[in-house]
This record gives C-alpha cells, sequence and structure tokens, in this order.
C-alpha cells in the first residue's frame, strides 16, 4: 500500500472515531430520562374532566394517585408529573367519533385511578372516550411501555 | 511531505466539527413506524433549552401556533395546557406552591390536529421553545377546536380567579403552583374554555380546585372541587 493511501485511511479513521466520540457525548448528556416498564393497563371510557383538570380525550390515561399502597409498596408511578409521556410497545385500537378505527401510541398521563391497587404497581387506565365497549374489549392486558 | 501529526491533528478538528454538527443537526428523516401514525418529529433533547424563560398562556399559544402551522396549514388547536413535566421548577410536590402566581409557567403542552393529514399533533414547549413534536391519532372531526388565540391571558386569569375565590391558592396534591387549561370541550360542549387550576383549604386540608371561565365573554362559569368520595373521585360543583 502505498504512503498516500496510508495516510488518506489514517486522516479518515481519525476522523469517524472523533465524530463518534463527539456526538455520542453530546447525545449522553442531553438525553432526557425515559423509563420502560410492564404492568397491567385497562381501558375506561366517559371520563369526563381528569384529576388535572383537562377534559379527558382519547390521548389521556389515568395512573395511581400519590401515596397509593401495592401489597403495603408505595407506587413510584404516582409521583409522576401531570403530563407524563407514555410511549406504548405497541398500538392500542381506538375509534375516532364517526366509528373509523385507528391505532394510537402516545397518551398523556392526566387522570387518577385504582385507589386500592387492585391492578397492581405501575398500572395505566387507558381513556377511549365514549367507546365503552373499546374499553371492556380491551380488558386487562399486560402491556410494555415508555414513559418519558 | 505532510506528517503523520499534522495528518491525526487535522482528521480531529474535523471530527469534533462535524460531531457537534451533527449532534445538534435535525434528523434526516422522522421515525416513522409503519404500523401506526405514531412519528417523532422532534426529539426531546435538553439541548435546546435557552434557560429559564417562563411563557404565558398566549405567548405558549404564539409558539404552538407558528409550529404547527408550519407542520400544516390547516391546523387547528384541541387543547393547550401548563404541565409540571419538564419544567425544572417543579420538582417534588408541595415544593413550590407559588409556582405560575404571576401567569407564567415553563413547560406547556399543545395538542393540534389536521384534517388535510389526518393526524393529530402533540408538542411540548419548555422555555418558549418546542422541544418535542410528535404525531399521533388521526383527525377527528368529532372534537371541537379553537380557532381563535386565548381571549384571556394567564396573568389575567390569575387575577380573575383570585377574584372570584378569594381562597384560591396554588396546587395541591399531584400539581405543583397554578395551572392554566385552554381547551375545546371543557364543558362537554363545543365551546372553548379557560380554566385556572390550584387549591383551596378547607379545614385544614387542600383540595385541588379548578376555576372555569368562558373563552367566548370572558365570564366566570364555575369553581369546581376535587373530592374524593363513594364510587371515587369527582370534580363537584360550585364551591
Amino acid at each position: 500500500m502505498d504512503d498516500r493511501l496510508l495516510k488518506i485511511l489514517l486522516f479518515l479513521g481519525v476522523c469517524v472515531f472523533t465524530v463518534s466520540v463527539v456526538y455520542m457525548a453530546v447525545h449522553v448528556r442531553d438525553a432526557y430520562a425515559a423509563t420502560h416498564y410492564n404492568a397491567t393497563t385497562t381501558a375506561y371510557a366517559f371520563g369526563g374532566t381528569g384529576a388535572a383538570g383537562v377534559w379527558l380525550q382519547q390521548y389521556h390515561v389515568a395512573n395511581h394517585p400519590p401515596g397509593t399502597l401495592c401489597n403495603g409498596q408505595t407506587d413510584p408511578s404516582g409521583t409522576w408529573a401531570w403530563g407524563t409521556r407514555i410511549v406504548m410497545d405497541g398500538d392500542v385500537l381506538q375509534h375516532a367519533s364517526n366509528n373509523n378505527s385507528y391505532y394510537r401510541r402516545t397518551f398523556y398521563l392526566y387522570d387518577n385511578g385504582d385507589v386500592y391497587c387492585e391492578k397492581g404497581m405501575y398500572w395505566l387506565d387507558v381513556h377511549m372516550g365514549r367507546y365503552k365497549t373499546d374499553a371492556v374489549q380491551y380488558g386487562n392486558q399486560w402491556r410494555g411501555y415508555t414513559r418519558y | 511531505m505532510i506528517s503523520k501529526r499534522r495528518i491525526i491533528l487535522s482528521a480531529i478538528v474535523v471530527g469534533v466539527i462535524v460531531g457537534v454538527l451533527a449532534s445538534y443537526a435535525p434528523p434526516l428523516s422522522a421515525r416513522k413506524d409503519i404500523a401506526s401514525n405514531f412519528v417523532v418529529l422532534k426529539e426531546k433533547s435538553s439541548a435546546q433549552s435557552p434557560g429559564a424563560k417562563p411563557y404565558t398562556l398566549y405567548q405558549a399559544w404564539e409558539v404552538a401556533q407558528d409550529f404547527a402551522l408550519k407542520w400544516s396549514g390547516d391546523a387547528a388547536l384541541i387543547s393547550l395546557n401548563s404541565v409540571d413535566v419538564d419544567d425544572p421548577d417543579a420538582v417534588g410536590a408541595g415544593t413550590n406552591e407559588g409556582l405560575g402566581m404571576d401567569g407564567r409557567r415553563r413547560s406547556w403542552q399543545a395538542v393540534l390536529t389536521s384534517p388535510r393529514l389526518n393526524k393529530q399533533l402533540f408538542l411540548q414547549i419548555v422555555d418558549g421553545q418546542v422541544i418535542e413534536a410528535i404525531e399521533d391519532g388521526i383527525h377527528d372531526p368529532g372534537i371541537p377546536t379553537i380557532a381563535e388565540k386565548p381571549s384571556i391571558d394567564s396573568p389575567e386569569l390569575i387575577r380573575l380567579a383570585q377574584l372570584n375565590r378569594p381562597g384560591f391558592r396554588g396546587g395541591a396534591g399531584r400539581a405543583i403552583g397554578y395551572h392554566f387549561i385552554f381547551e375545546s370541550g371543557g364543558t362537554g360542549t363545543a365551546e372553548p374554555t379557560l380554566k385556572v387550576v390550584g387549591s383551596r383549604q378547607v379545614s385544614g386540608q387542600q383540595y385541588p380546585v379548578m376555576i372555569v371561565f368562558s373563552h367566548k365573554t370572558g365570564q366566570f362559569i364555575r369553581a369546581q372541587q376535587y373530592e374524593s368520595g363513594q364510587g371515587g373521585a369527582k370534580w363537584t360543583t360550585d364551591f
């Protein structure tokens, strides 16, 4: 291999390495906390005004209020702030007001429920709007989700 | 002849410049999941925050509108409200009851919809900047939207709330400080409403309360208290 080619390879190698290090360093520093959970999820309908004061829509979820005891242990999810974004691992089937079905994955925490913790730690309740049938069909599902 | 040392040094300089630029550049293409409408248009990053810049409801509305109209010319607002999430000042319940007393909050969430794109848009606004933008769901023609700017800004909303209910104070329980909500459907009708959420003290106990104003007339509509009772917790009628 001639000297010129070696120098080009050396330049490119060092360059790529430096780009990777700098890129990762900046991203690791700036990353917002995102945590994954697996828990029982359920669904409800006709929520009206949620505990946070907002009119509940199909992109809202409820979880345990602060201090909820689950088998003697406080559910840490009770301290999650209003507006916490939840992204389900898989899609949730919902219906628009014209009955068109669609999928959604993003939900925002704006309501409370299950104060006696019948559903276990990190439980989530998905709001289905006025579609009670969707809530009933959803039932109890063990799902993975990420909190942002 | 160029020395090896010079080659390495220049490669490091080029690498640092490219690395920094790549870190702050928007993604070439948004992350798209084929199975759903979930698309991350802008990923959350603290690098975008310029420092504490609490915004009023009207200022947050302007930021949301500006972003949303670039997203889709027919974008219409469903709701805009202040939140504790991503607000560095709102850490730990009960720690900062007076937060938002001047009508300004650092963190806001907006939800908009576009009939043309048949999608909803979710924006997280912190310190006056959109730090996260997500598309998900579909445009639902049954959800009323708000065509106008807020008729009352949040500093005035606080003043009106305290005028109507003198014992009105910052949030209790999960919410920290005062919060502001501008939404459609808040009364169960298509009429947009403006709300201020806080708390009040009754017999030594603090309850979340919400004071509702008409967006159309600016008039006080009702004040409600959040109470637990048989059949669960709910917002009671006027206190």
